[in-house]
């Protein structure tokens, strides 16, 4: 009796000593934790996609708070807050298919984890455009569809304004001359004014290089360019909520050359 | 061999010992309040712990209220909430309970510019108006609680406030047998603790809804406005008089901390300052709901204003500049220039968040 649980014992022992095969890349679906033998088996048919959202100004990353830039007409000015709304984000493949990567994205400068998302259910990697929608289109810009985002109550438009919500909260500090008393403030505020539909579509031809099966996509905000290209736009203490002139201008900027879209490499 | 002697006595003893006893008859179920151990035979006796669930009704226009998991909204547990709300015990001498620094009828504020506490000394601050503070995601004009439950600890013991010991309190509620029973019904327990004490009454804060005001009315179609009352609402919800970025919504307040103008640098209260330590937050303040504003008297959180006209007044002037002042205060230096009857009218609209209901029901 003794013998034969001896004998057992010894070959289990022999057989956990011989190298375990398996895939042992530990970012491939059928990661074995006890494979320490590569077979080539590894699966990896989930990507990581990270969509980061930056803001520059003149190509430089932003920096918050600081009364130290300069407008086309030489007004010194500065980003206090800047929170907006890029939704419908969708990846095209040459075959004319897309998918829906990310349908409502809030961004908040002044919240790190509002500045990235990662989507993690792509298969595969041969998608040749991206495009998005610079605020909300009017099916999604609706009073109280979005009860419990974050961006509610801050971002609300209201009823009498067009209803629904802003696209963007831009504001900041602004004055001519620095000596010489306070500076004044700008709010940049885009939406549905009057309830027309302000928001725009964006797309970009994209190549995604893949590094450890994640791939990094930069959607970046070039701030200045809201005021300028090929409208130019001053920075005013009025509210322009209601301002359906400077809303078209503001999109007739937006739309040229405020946003660019770049992957890692 | 020793070894499996010893067994086989145990083994016998056991036996033995089980055999002596008569069978035990009691509530045999593990899940009963009344469970017993020993009991061998089921009396059909067993009392199950069960409370009525709460609903809470989420009025039109607002998000969905975020209640801890540890804390479920039950009719037992906001009935004893109310009780604890209302009952001097919490205080030191037995004087003083919440309900006296939160006026039911100034819609659960205090009248007073500041609270006097048992030792007959004052704070620096309004005492806050309980309205809607289930939809708060932070407590106390500078955010320093981050929840209903947190936040009910500390005027127990606060010594502007109750200034008592939660031991002291636990002895003292421990031994009152119709607490010894409500709580046994609330939560199961036989021991009341300072953690059950603050669950019961943020429980009952979590009812205290205000949504069947004028202008509730009104946005159901139930009611009209006065021309006064419209004229007030058009400036508050433009960019007129833009009261809504920060008081916005069905819930006329955002959630989020600003410095609306109020004094220059430096600040006596650092506000959101002082809680996060950041400096950029110094004079910022949590925006306090405007529902039953009428009735909130005094005003911003030290009570600075007695009246509405005032702080109308405060808004119309532009407000005073400093470096941490809300770039949404954009009419610093010039004023909003609202006409004396457009103050008026703005007043007017204030006064249709009143729910008189809420204060007197
Ligand atoms: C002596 C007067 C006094 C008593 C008694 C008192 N409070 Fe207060 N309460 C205040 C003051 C003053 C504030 C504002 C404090 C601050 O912001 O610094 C406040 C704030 C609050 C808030 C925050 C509300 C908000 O919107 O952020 C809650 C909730 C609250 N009290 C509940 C209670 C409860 C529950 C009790 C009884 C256990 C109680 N209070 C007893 C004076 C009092
Ligand atoms: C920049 C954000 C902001 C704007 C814009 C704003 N408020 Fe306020 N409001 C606040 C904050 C923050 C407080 C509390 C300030 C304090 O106590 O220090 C407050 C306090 C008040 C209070 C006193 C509430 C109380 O319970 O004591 C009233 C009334 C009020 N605001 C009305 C208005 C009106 C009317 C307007 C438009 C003319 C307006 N607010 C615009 C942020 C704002």
């Amino acid at each position: 009796m003794d013998k034969y649980i001896l004998i057992f014992l010894c070959t289990s022992l022999l057989f956990s000593c011989t190298k375990n095969e398996g895939c042992t890349d530990p970012v491939a679906n059928n990661f074995d934790v006890n494979a320490s033998l590569d077979d080539g088996s590894c699966d990896y048919n989930n990507y990581n996609i990270n969509l980061h959202f930056t803001q520059s100004i003149e190509s430089n990353p932003l920096i918050k708070d600081s009364l130290t830039y300069l407008n086309h007409s030489n007004i010194n000015y500065s980003v206090q807050t800047l929170r907006y709304i890029i939704s419908e984000i969708k990846l095209h493949k040459e075959d004319g298919t897309s998918k829906l990567i990310d349908s409502v994205q809030f961004i908040n400068i002044a919240d790190e984890s509002t500045k990235k998302v990662t989507i993690s259910d792509v298969t595969d990697l041969e998608y040749t455009s991206i495009s998005f929608t610079v605020g909300l289109n009017d099916s999604y810009n609706v009073t109280n569809l979005f009860l419990n985002e974050s961006f509610f109550p801050s971002f609300t438009w209201p009823e009498m304004l067009g209803g629904g919500y802003h696209y963007m909260q831009l504001e900041g500090e602004f004055q001519a001359d620095l000596a010489n008393g306070n500076p004044s403030f700008y709010n940049t505020h885009t939406g549905p004014t009057s309830g027309a539909d302000f928001s725009f579509n964006k797309t970009f031809p994209i190549e995604l290089y893949v590094i450890n099966n994640q791939t990094d996509i930069y959607i970046d905000m070039e701030i200045t360019n809201w005021y300028k290209n090929p409208e130019l736009i001053n920075y005013s203490s009025d509210g322009i909520m209601g301002n359906s002139s400077l809303q078209s201008k503001l999109k007739e900027n937006g739309e040229n050359d405020v946003f660019s879209v770049y992957s890692s490499e | 061999m020793i070894n499996r002697g010893i067994l086989i006595i145990f083994a016998l003893l056991t036996f033995a010992c089980e055999q002596d006893l008569a069978p035990i008859s009691g509530c045999t179920d593990e899940n009963a309040t009344n469970f017993n151990p020993n009991a061998v035979t089921d009396n059909s006796n067993c009392i199950y712990f069960s409370t009525t669930p709460y609903t809470i009704e989420i009025p039109y226009g607002f998000p969905n209220m975020i209640i801890p998991q540890n804390n479920p909204m039950t009719v037992e547990g906001v009935n004893l909430g109310e009780k604890l709300f209302n009952d001097p015990i919490l205080s030191a001498d037995n004087s003083l309970a919440c309900i006296n620094c939160h006026d039911k009828s100034s819609s659960f504020s205090d009248p007073n510019q500041y609270s006097t506490g048992i030792d007959n000394i004052q704070g620096t601050r309004n005492a806050s108006a309980l309205v809607n503070i289930g939809w708060n995601s932070s407590f106390n004009w500078d955010g320093s609680a981050q929840s209903l439950e947190e936040q009910a600890f500390e005027p127990v013991t606060n010594p502007i406030e109750m200034h008592d010991k939660w031991q002291n309190v636990e002895n003292k509620i421990n031994t009152n047998l119709e607490y010894k029973d409500l709580f046994l019904k609330a939560f199961n327990i036989d021991y009341i603790d300072s953690n059950h004490i603050v669950m019961a009454i943020a429980q009952f804060e979590r009812t205290l809804i205000s949504s069947d005001s004028k202008f509730d009315r009104y946005i159901r179609g139930e009611e009209q406005l006065t021309p006064s009352e419209l004229s007030g609402y058009a400036i508050f919800n433009s960019e007129k008089g833009d009261c809504f970025h920060c008081h916005g919504s069905q819930m006329f307040m955002d959630n989020r901390f600003h410095n609306n103008g109020l004094d220059i640098e430096p600040f006596t209260d650092l506000g959101l300052g002082y809680v996060s330590g950041n400096s950029n937050d110094n004079g910022k303040f949590r925006t306090p709901s405007l529902r039953n504003i009428e009735y909130t008297s005094p005003y911003m959180h030290d009570g600075r204003f007695i009246s509405l006209e005032e702080v109308v007044n405060h808004y119309n002037s532009g407000g005073n500049y400093s470096s941490t002042v809300d770039p949404l205060m954009k009419k610093i230096g010039i004023g909003l220039q609202l006409t004396n009857e457009e103050k008026q009218d703005l007043v007017s609209f204030l006064k249709t968040l009143s729910d008189e209901n809420f204060i007197t029901k």
